[in-house]
């Protein structure tokens, strides 16, 4: 209960980690309820093509004649969803891989860290995008090729931390008592390795929403799904930048994705503070 | 006085580089392109457009199309066609010349018959496999003798084969490494860098109409909106590429740029698979294409610069088209439900419908992930079908990934394994009406028959008019092709987007419009 507890006064801590908190609850806020408030189905073809914004529509229409503020506002929820999914593969995974390679040791270890090494040198977009290319695109694809990219960075973060836990006095006495491997990963190592995982999901949600809209603006994630890499994507290939409908049909969403990459960035290095000296002090 | 004078000669030194140099950029071209077209050599370039048309900057054929479609003698000054069509014999123009200086004569037309039977290569192995045997009587006479009468060889055939010179060609064996193109056409290629540039030079001894420019430089810019930046910045004289329509208010309200516009030949199709599945029976066909909402894919997709449909697939601009083809029979939902009802399909609880065996109308409909008008096309003809009680499911690829699926190798006999898919071909299938190629159900006739379409009735009619020379009974039994491709709609004539092309009149203001092909033809390139 404590850790919850730290976690929502990390959230507060500072000025700077409020707005962050604040900004997410917002981009949440649109998420759950955006689709409900949109005044269009965002497949409706409800307008003139490429008319700028007016009463009817706030932000204009697409290059079909589709509302780009109910597209924006369902983007959020499908941006915002593979966000989170990937992010929470890669740190299952990525957690797993840490904690098992620390505890384990030996060829166990030098195995998992020399592929986390590997995937950590290669450079991290190019891979998704030909991954991306590879699988075909729909949004689950998206997903796990987002997790395949990123999961290696949490794996080294948490091997580290796992590996200082298991060296604490304690656990070595826990260890020589007789302590199993499971006893000690659930009662020592897990406690110590969570909040750090927390605070790398929430890093690790910011680059996958990044991600996702880098591959859907390359045309690699499913255009049919709204999102706001697929609305950036359309943009882009029916000349919003050529035609000065650009204001409204690329700003929005740039606007959304930059907003919502730092709060989340910003409630990461408030949770990284708090979390952090408090796990140092035990 | 000496002031003056060094004055004088200064302003006048000026003058003469300032009109050298408006002389030397009238004469240059900038042409972006879309992507790298080879070597350039028949064997070599990339695209039908528009790499068939660079490439035919350099090599020469006998006959070349002019802006209404109709053959002209190119190579050839004229040609003598036998009572029983079987016989072209061709005589070749006076002091033919290659670009290295050898003489061109009827050896080399012989030769590059032979040669494309030999070497396989699609579009000119199809075209050269219609001759028999060629005699030479002489330097300047090719005697060409066809397999069985052909109306389209001289149309479609001798327009279309690029002339080799026999003395560097009959020591290739492998066409397809030939790095250095070299014909007897207006231009020659100087320089190359695969994936950046192209630099054409004026071929100084041509030896017919003065080229139009001494240099065409031509960067391979694949990105539409760096294509039409650098355009509007000047970088560049004219695009090969269409100018979508949103830009063209745009464009057209600049003083720097003119729009040319006029009809496309290039379709948008849907293709199905109509070997199998509830796709096979017409009558579903019939249903898929009524629920299809043609006017707003214009109106919305296309801002009303293209033509919709038509069943019968032609064009109203092709001089073959039938008119009572025309439009499609329309369904709304209500009535599409109703109809399959009819033909004992049942509504299934989620909507969609299902026939007897208890299989859903749920199909995969392929579509291109680079072409974003055929992306839009798909959701908005997804969406026309789904109310309709189908079940779509719209799959994107890459362009290659896709024909793999449609066209494997390029080849019809080879199968194909997809349901449905957006499509579309390139003017010259429009624009020569090759409706047994689309139709035909023998692969070695129906070359791009990607539905695996098979109507005996369609079959002769396209073998009566392969035969037929006389042009109005040609077109009458066109005419009956095109009236049962729009009952049994082997594939969905979606739309012709209108050919709209930007240049900057300070380079160039003289582009031959070609009906259906745009201003980058091999007209454009040589003077009037």
């Amino acid at each position: 209960m404590s850790f919850w507890r730290a976690v929502l006064k990390a959230l507060f801590s500072s000025p700077i980690s409020t707005f962050g908190t604040v900004l997410l609850a917002f981009m949440i806020f649109i998420a759950v309820f955006g689709p409900s408030l949109s005044p269009y189905d965002p497949r409706e073809v409800s307008g003139r093509p490429f008319s700028p914004p007016s009463a009817e529509h706030w932000l204009g229409t697409n290059d079909i004649g589709q509302d780009i503020f109910s597209e924006i506002l369902w983007g959020t929820r499908v941006s915002l969803l593979i966000g989170l999914v990937a992010a929470s593969t890669a740190i299952v995974f990525g957690t797993a891989v840490g904690v098992v390679s620390s505890l384990a040791g030996g060829w166990v270890d030098v195995v998992l860290m020399r592929i986390t090494d590997i995937v950590l040198t290669i450079p991290f977009l190019p891979l998704a995008v030909v991954l991306a290319a590879f699988l075909g695109p729909s949004l689950w694809n998206t997903a796990a090729v987002i997790a395949v990219v990123i999961w290696a960075r949490p794996a080294r973060v948490v091997r580290s931390q796992s590996l200082s836990i298991r060296n604490l006095t304690y656990v070595e006495a826990a260890t020589a008592l007789g302590g199993r491997f499971n006893h000690i990963l659930i009662r020592h190592v897990l406690p110590g390795v969570v909040p750090l995982a927390l605070s790398q999901f929430i890093l690790a949600t910011s680059s996958s929403i990044l991600t996702e809209a880098s591959l859907s603006f390359l045309g690699l994630g499913d255009p049919i799904q709204k999102s706001w890499g697929t609305i950036l994507f359309y943009a882009q290939a029916r000349g919003a930048f050529l035609n000065g409908s650009w204001p409204w049909w690329v700003i929005p969403p740039g606007l959304l994705i930059s907003i919502t990459v730092l709060s989340f960035v910003l409630i990461g290095r408030a949770l990284e503070d708090v979390l952090m000296p408090r796990l140092k002090a035990r | 006085m000496q002031v003056l004078k060094r004055f004088l000669v200064a302003v006048s030194v000026l003058v003469l580089l300032t009109l050298a140099f408006a002389e030397h950029s009238g004469r240059s071209l900038r042409m972006a392109i879309t992507q790298d077209e080879g070597t350039l050599t028949p064997y070599t370039y990339q695209t039908g457009y528009p790499g068939y048309e660079i490439m035919t900057l350099i090599y020469d054929t006998l006959y070349l199309m002019d802006a209404n479609l109709n053959p002209q003698p190119w190579l050839a000054a004229d040609t003598e066609i036998s009572e029983d069509g079987l016989n072209y014999t061709i005589t070749l123009k006076e002091n033919l010349s290659w670009q290295d200086g050898e003489a061109l004569t009827s050896a080399d037309v012989a030769f590059t018959m032979q040669y494309f039977k030999e070497n396989l290569l699609g579009r000119f192995t199809t075209a050269a496999n219609k001759v028999a045997s060629v005699t030479t009587p002489d330097a300047q006479t090719a005697v060409l003798t066809l397999a069985s009468p052909d109306a389209t060889f001289l149309p479609n055939s001798l327009t279309d084969i690029p002339i080799l010179p026999e003395h560097v060609w009959s020591s290739i064996t492998d066409p397809k490494t030939v790095e250095e193109p070299m014909g007897s056409g207006p231009y020659i290629l100087a320089e190359y860098r695969a994936d950046q540039f192209y630099r054409l030079v004026e071929n100084p001894n041509f030896w017919g109409p003065k080229p139009a420019f001494d240099s065409i430089i031509a960067p391979v810019i694949r990105d539409q909106t760096a294509t039409f930046q650098a355009l509007q910045a000047g970088e560049i004289d004219v695009a090969v590429r269409n100018v979508s329509p949103e830009l063209v208010e745009r464009f057209s309200s600049r003083n720097d740029l003119k729009i040319a516009q006029g009809p496309g030949f290039a379709s948008t199709i849907v293709i199905m698979d109509v070997t199998q599945g509830a796709l096979a029976n017409p009558a579903v066909r019939q249903v898929m294409a009524g629920l299809i909402d043609y006017n707003r894919l214009i109106d919305n997709l296309l801002l009303s610069y293209g033509t919709s449909g038509p069943p019968g697939f032609l064009p109203p601009a092709s001089p073959v088209a039938n008119p009572n083809t025309q439009e499609y029979p329309k369904f709304t939902p209500a009535e599409a439900q109703a109809r399959l009802e009819e033909l004992g399909f049942s509504k299934g609880s989620d909507g969609v419908y299902v026939d007897a065996e208890g299989n859903q109308l749920e199909f995969e409909f392929l579509t291109y992930s680079d072409n974003p008008i055929r992306l839009r096309a798909a959701e908005l003809i997804a969406q026309d079908l789904q109310a309709g009680g189908f079940s779509i499911n719209i799959r994107t690829m890459e362009r290659e990934a896709l024909v793999d699926r449609v066209w494997p190798e390029f080849d019809v006999s080879k199968g194909r394994s997809y349901q449905m898919s957006m499509f579309g071909w390139s003017a010259p299938v429009a624009a020569q009406a090759r409706l047994g190629a689309l139709l035909h159900s023998d692969p070695s006739v129906g070359v791009l028959n990607l539905s695996g379409y098979n109507n005996p009735e369609i079959d002769s009619l396209a073998d009566q008019a392969a035969i037929t020379s006389d042009p109005e009974a040609r077109a009458a039994l066109l005419y009956d092709i095109q009236e049962i491709v729009a009952q049994e709609l082997p594939l969905i004539t979606l739309f012709y987007q209108d050919g709209i092309y930007a240049y900057r009149p300070a380079a160039f203001d003289n582009w031959t419009f070609m009906a259906g092909q745009g201003i980058i033809n091999k007209n454009s390139f040589v003077q009037k």
